[in-house]
């Protein structure tokens, strides 16, 4: 049976190369698309309706920033983001922007701490007597006061008359060394331990004089403020920013960046604050002389004795901030006044080691001393000691790396400027939606400092410290071009460049209730964007906060060891992903396959209508009918098991060649796959061939529907698409219809949603990007529809050659055949454009596409139908025009 | 007349344009053949040559009129066509086989389709290859009675191709073939009625 069946598709060896062409073209297609065409796919665990009311979905953060902790435990840090700097680039910004589905992409980038110079000023008399000196012990607190940081002792010289001259040291290490002259006394002002003040102010020689200062105690402070850039116009739709705007205005798209050549300064627009979260206090413990008189007969401020003490003078770092606020226009910070000359402070994660369940104790990193090297003659602070300029805080143990992005400025080179805030306006962040929740601690970033209680109820907040335990969070907000700006290596040694973004908070259309089409539209939505981007995503539906209990070490600045409460995010889903086809896509190839099977079947349908003598002939000899069924069946397996065997070899080489991904499951598949769609195909046409009795069989008899003689010769064409020919008519449409809705649809989703598409059709949530493999199945559909239809027609010509030279022969013209043909082809257009354009106008429709991209892409559709038709109709009319009826009847 | 490969049908196709020459030249009731471009020898096909083969390869799809209806189709309007066919079909003695298809037409009812088909259009030239070749003895007799009617009626001249002695017998003049070559004529006078069967 094997070898008869094996005879028979030998002897015909076109029809059966057509036919195994299409299956392999199907195979092939479907083999090379589905290991080719694979795509970030999703899969999740977890419930996401735990948690429905996030202000956004998706998170999407640089693919190393997840932890061991998040990584085991789906444990993620409140405010982690304060540890990201940067892993994002603009272009990838973009690409999430592009992902269909994508509503509002909102970036924020971690600049990292800049220092805002501010001052403690505590004025103080001289009493009316010729000389007052005040001791002031300076000390700063922060751990909900657990820590206590001394800062200094000076001492302050207040003379009621007398000239105080000063002149400065030689450069670099320049700062003012002053004597106060009170009548013939000369007092020594040690600088920087002891600040003199007199009525008259003589620089070098009384030849010049300046104003007095006003005496009393000043203390420099650098405070570290957290830059972040954001898109202000994402922003404020995804957390409303722009109504917590309280004085001036919010950043708008027209702040850019402005140079001030002359001034070598770069003035970046800034959204500030109204609070800097910080918990640090600073205390002046003020004491008075009682024998400030000994000055005058040349003892020095220290060495005085007898001191009453004042009262204790305390201000907070938050109330320093809050009142440096208002100048800050005014300040050397502003505009056409001095730059920032400070470095860019990044500052890491916290790294723990997990204790016990829900306890962890946080690890000190080794501190670095070298930090504030301000660069030489920039202006600012640059002239005051260390001691003085250092926050205090960052003596104590440090819970995060903290690196020195030093600024390469040079002055006078016009290739570098210094930074120069701009600010436009203060913005509220406790109006933010979820302020309240996020900095109850399941937020995984905010606006807010994250909230650490002890166990008295107290909380530790952030201290000064840029590598404290608690970090602030961004209160200084630029634009993107603004952190961009700042986050130029060039400029900033180590800075991260291009990838400055740190997170993208993504907000996804449309999803509404919690769901199956919610879940699949944010598992769609996350796996277009890790797939465009290789960036980690997250959903944040479903996560819930975790309180966490985290051990501290004792500090050296009197903290005791703490256990600390924090509220965790516990993410609720864990998002896998996985490189795989996605089942859309396997969807669009098997109707790759459909088509081979159309093909296939029509070529069996053929082989069947042709032979049906033969098989009258097997039954008359006793042939039962499945073994005829079981013939054709076996002829048609033996083309698919070909056609795999080519796909096979094809595939396998170009895999070792490396042009093909190795996926060894699917290049298995080729051989059973081709075979079954072989088979499928020939399950109708074998049963067919087994109906009706051997002397029916063997007396074909063709049925004639009554009706009026022909009109015309195309007539004559389409009458010969009647009888059993229709359903070749049929098929061969049917094949050129997928390929031609296939294109249509990609023209749809191109032309109507500029290549993306993101909506729920039936039910089904719809989400891709045209990619070209999608116009590939297309073209593949489309030339397997071209070989269905082609084959169509030309047993459709073959099968009446003789009457078709017996026509010519009695006087038709070859143009005449060649209509009868094209008639036959235009049926198989009509047929295959028409369900095509209706498919697409349906599949337009339920997308709510335009008219105008409905009908452009139906064009598209029935052009796609018509081309392929040309295509079909091109074999047959050769062949037609070729045939010469002398010949064409001897045969 | 002459044997299987003598070169009787590619006579026949020369003379009927179905066919070009290698060499020489043709001449058809004053239509000089050689040089004629396709289409001319088309019109010409069509208006001075009715053809009529061993097998009449009637379209499947159609009824007997239709078929021969369509034979005249590119040339002539069906109104026009349909009361000639039928005019043919009646001639030919189809006249209650108008709607019949060919499935049930019997060989000879087929050959006389065939026949009426080859007539559309007014041919003054019948040509006939081998047209009893398929046929019984009977039914060969009536197609040949027919063809002699036919001829006599309408005023044609029917050239046949055979290899049957008991055919060319009923020819008024028989050339013979051998080889592709002409043989000197042999006059045959057979009556059709004293024809014996074989």
């Amino acid at each position: 049976m094997i070898r008869l069946s094996w005879r028979q598709v030998i002897s015909r060896r076109a029809v059966s190369a057509v036919a195994a062409a299409g299956l392999f073209a199907a195979t092939f297609g479907f083999i090379v698309l589905a290991t080719t065409a694979r795509t970030a796919t999703a899969s999740l665990r977890g419930d996401i309706a735990r948690d429905w009311a996030t202000p956004y979905d998706l998170l999407v953060r640089p693919s190393g920033s997840i932890t061991d902790l998040e990584r085991q435990q789906n444990l993620v840090r409140p405010n982690f983001v304060s540890g990201l700097n940067g892993g994002i680039t603009l272009g990838q910004l973009g690409q999430v922007r592009q992902v269909p589905g994508v509503e509002v992409a909102a970036p924020l980038a971690m600049v990292g701490f800049v220092s805002w110079p501010s001052e403690i000023h505590v004025p103080l008399d001289s009493v009316g007597r010729a000389v007052s000196v005040y001791r002031v012990d300076t000390s700063s607190s922060s751990a909900d006061g657990l820590s206590s940081y001394p800062i200094e002792r000076r001492y302050v010289v207040v003379a009621s008359r007398g000239t105080l001259m000063t002149r400065l040291t030689p450069y670099p290490n320049a700062h003012a060394i002053d004597t106060l002259l009170v009548g013939n006394r000369k007092i020594h002002c040690a600088w920087p331990s002891v600040s003199c003040f007199a009525p008259r102010v003589c620089f070098l020689s009384c030849a010049r004089q300046f104003p007095p200062a006003p005496p009393g105690y000043t203390l420099p402070i650098l405070q570290p403020i957290v830059v972040a850039g954001i898109d202000p116009v994402a922003e404020a739709k995804l957390l409303h920013l722009d109504r917590c705007v309280n004085s001036g205005r919010y950043l708008a798209e027209s702040d850019t960046l402005s140079t001030l050549h002359d001034a070598q300064l770069e003035r970046i627009p800034v959204l500030v604050s109204d609070r800097s979260f910080i918990d640090d206090q600073f205390m002046m413990h003020i004491a008075k002389a009682q024998d400030a008189g000994r000055l005058l007969a040349g003892a020095s401020p220290t060495s005085l004795r007898s001191w009453d003490a004042l009262p204790t003078q305390n201000m907070s770092a938050d109330a320093l901030y809050r009142s440096f606020l208002p100048q800050l226009s005014g300040s050397r910070l502003a505009p056409y006044g001095f730059g920032d000359p400070y470095p860019i402070w990044s500052a890491g994660d916290v790294q723990y080691r997990q204790v016990g369940p829900n306890h962890l104790e946080a690890l000190t990193v080794p501190p670095i001393q070298k930090l504030y090297r301000v660069g030489e003659g920039n202006g600012g602070y640059g002239d005051l000691p260390p001691s003085r300029l250092v926050p205090p805080e960052l003596k104590d143990d440090w819970f995060r790396p903290v690196t020195e992005r030093v600024d390469r400025y040079k002055y006078a080179d016009p290739r570098f400027l210094l930074k120069n805030w701009n600010p436009v306006g203060q913005y509220d962040p406790s109006c933010l939606p979820g302020f309240d929740r996020l900095a109850g601690g399941a937020g995984v970033e905010a606006y807010a400092a994250p909230v650490v209680r002890l166990a008295d109820g107290g909380e530790l907040g952030p201290s000064r410290s840029m590598a404290d335990y608690v970090t602030s969070p961004p209160l200084v907000l630029t634009t993107l071009d603004g952190a961009k700006w700042l986050a130029n290596p060039r400029r900033y040694v180590g800075q991260p460049g291009a990838a400055f973004i740190s997170i993208i908070r993504v907000k996804v259309r449309g999803v509404g209730q919690p769901g199956a089409a919610a879940k699949a539209r944010l598992l769609s939505v996350a796996s277009d964007i890790h797939s465009a981007t290789g960036l980690q995503v997250d959903i944040l539906k479903g996560a819930s906060a975790k309180s966490v209990a985290v051990s501290l070490p004792a500090g050296r600045f009197g903290r005791p060891a703490l256990t600390v409460t924090e509220g965790w995010s516990l993410k609720g889903v864990a998002l896998r992903f996985t490189e795989a086809v996605r089942n859309q896509d396997v969807v669009l190839f098997s109707v790759l396959l459909v088509a081979g099977v159309l093909l296939a079947a029509e070529t069996a349908w053929s082989s069947v209508r042709r032979r049906r003598y033969e098989f009258g002939v097997l039954r008359a000899h006793g042939w039962p009918t499945y073994k005829i069924v079981w013939l054709v069946e076996l002829e048609m397996m033996q083309l698919g098991l070909a056609a795999g065997a080519a796909t096979l070899l094809g595939a396998g080489a170009l895999t070792l060649a490396g042009v093909l991904p190795a996926h060894e499951s699917y290049l298995l598949l080729a051989l059973p796959m081709s075979a079954a769609i072989a088979a499928v195909a020939a399950l109708l046409p074998a049963l067919s061939a087994s109906k009706g009795t051997a002397v029916s069989m063997i007396q074909t008899l063709t049925p004639v529907r009554r009706s009026r003689p022909p009109a015309a010769s195309w007539v004559l064409g389409l009458r010969g698409f009647r009888g059993s020919r229709r359903w070749d008519a049929l098929l061969g449409g049917a094949a050129i219809s997928l390929g031609s809705a296939v294109l249509g649809a990609v023209a749809l989703v191109e032309i109507g949603f500029n290549g993306r598409l993101d909506a729920t059709v039936l039910g089904t949530y719809l989400g891709t990007h045209v990619h070209r493999y999608h116009v590939a199945i297309g073209i593949l559909k489309l030339l397997v529809g071209g070989l269905c239809a082609g084959q169509a027609l030309t047993f459709a010509f073959l099968a009446h050659r003789p009457e078709f030279a017996v026509l010519r022969a009695l006087g038709w013209p070859r143009i005449q055949v060649i209509g009868m043909i094209l008639a036959q082809a235009a049926w198989v257009a009509v047929v295959g454009g028409v369900v095509a354009a209706l498919a697409v106008e349906g599949f337009g429709a339920e997308l709510h596409a335009s008219s105008a991209a409905i009908g452009a892409s139906v064009l598209v559709a029935l052009a796609a139908a018509l081309a392929t038709t040309l295509l079909a109709f091109s074999g047959p009319a050769i062949l037609s025009w070729q045939m010469s009826p002398g010949n064409a009847l001897h045969v | 007349m002459g044997p299987s490969g003598s070169g009787k049908t590619t006579l026949l196709n020369l003379i009927g344009g179905l066919d070009r020459p290698t060499s020489g030249s043709i001449r058809v009731l004053g239509h000089e053949l050689q040089g004629l471009r396709e289409r001319s020898l088309t019109r010409f096909r069509a208006r001075v040559v009715g053809v009529v083969f061993q097998d009449p390869h009637l379209l499947p799809g159609l009824t007997a009129l239709e078929n021969v209806v369509s034979a005249q189709l590119p040339w002539r309007r069906r109104r026009q066509l349909v009361p000639e066919g039928t005019e043919m079909l009646v001639a030919v003695g189809l006249k209650d086989r108008l709607n019949f298809p060919p499935s049930r037409l019997s060989g000879g009812e087929r050959q006389r389709v065939g026949i009426a088909r080859a007539l559309m259009g007014g041919r003054p030239l019948l040509l006939a290859d081998e047209p009893t070749g398929d046929l019984d003895i009977d039914t060969a007799e009536e197609i040949l009675e027919l063809l002699g009617s036919l001829r006599s009626r309408l005023g044609l001249t029917v050239m046949v191709a055979t290899h049957d002695p008991a055919v060319a017998r009923t020819a008024d003049r028989v050339i013979r073939l051998s080889g592709g070559a002409l043989r000197p004529e042999e006059p045959v006078a057979v009556d059709l009625a004293k024809r014996t069967r074989r």
